[in-house]
């Protein structure tokens, strides 16, 4: 794994707690519960920082994030919920017309909704592939699997999401 | 023949050495049942990609940029600070103070005190 130089809490705020909100979000389904998860992976990683030796950066928030998301899991046992705050809706995209809106909100309402559905380790490989972006070695490495389980999960997740889309 | 399973997902992520990959563009020349997954799995990959991004609410961030704003005061005014809160009665436990410590909600407060105290309105010559 390549070195990475450390980075102040700052960077980390602002070029992951995005990611890590649509990470916990993609998985929960709450926006509560991602907004709670970005501010606790937050402060494990002010913690540890302190301690921080040089690796694979990603790897280590990763594992961090994955770490506070289960732990918050065990805690609360909240159930899931799908719908999403109208002010959280779309952002970032480019005003299309209204039809357009809704057929989007109900393609990503339903994408959202069979992800739920998924067991728990396809639904983390796939949305830390496909809304994270890591690459399948760094998702090894997050997980604690080899990569053979993480192409495995991957793929098997999305041939079931594709099942429920139908 | 071995179908491609795993490997289709791989494939279409860019995650497949060079060999694993030309192996595998010549078995989905002459294999149709690993062309049909392989369109299977593209969809759903299309439509977790299609995902819409969801900013971070912006009262999550300024919450987190305010705990890093606290900066640890002298220690002549935190022995000032902390005389004042014992001589009010106030008594802090243990915990983690600083990680939830609202300095500028503190202030806010003070301020509201101060400005409201009619002994301040008379001295400013505001007093009725």
């Amino acid at each position: 794994m390549a070195e990475d130089p450390t980075p102040t809490w700052e960077e980390v705020a602002r070029n992951h707690g995005r990611k890590i909100y649509n990470f916990a979000y993609r998985l929960t389904g709450n926006t509560d519960d991602a907004h709670d998860l970005v501010q606790e992976v937050l402060l494990r990683v002010k913690r540890g920082l302190e301690s921080y030796t040089p690796q694979s950066f990603d790897g280590w928030l990763w594992r961090i994030t994955r770490n506070a998301f289960l732990d918050e899991v065990r805690r609360r046992k909240r159930r899931p919920t799908t719908p999403l705050p109208e002010d959280d809706r779309g952002v970032g995209v480019p005003s299309p017309g209204p039809d357009e809106v809704l057929a989007a909100v109900r393609l990503s309402e339903e994408v959202q909704r069979a992800l739920l559905e998924l067991p728990y380790d396809f639904r983390e490989a796939v949305v830390l592939c496909d809304v994270v972006g890591l690459s399948y070695d760094e998702i090894a490495e997050a997980v604690g699997v080899p990569v053979g389980t993480v192409r495995s999960r991957i793929h098997r997740g999305r041939k079931v999401l594709k099942e429920r889309l139908r | 023949m071995n179908h491609l399973d795993d490997l289709l997902s791989a494939y279409l992520d860019g995650e497949l050495s060079g060999a694993e990959r030309a192996d595998a563009d010549r078995h989905l020349e002459v294999c149709e049942v690993c062309r049909f997954e392989l369109a299977v799995v593209e969809s759903a990959r299309v439509a977790m990609r299609s995902l819409p991004a969801i900013e971070l609410p912006s009262k999550l961030m300024t919450r987190a940029s305010r705990r890093r704003k606290w900066i640890p005061a002298p220690a002549w005014i935190t022995a000032g600070v902390v005389a004042a809160a014992l001589s009010f009665g106030l008594v802090m436990g243990p915990g983690e103070p600083s990680e939830s410590f609202e300095m500028e909600t503190l202030n806010e407060q003070h301020i509201a005190r101060v400005v409201g105290d009619p002994g301040v309105a008379t001295f400013r010559g505001d007093a009725p």
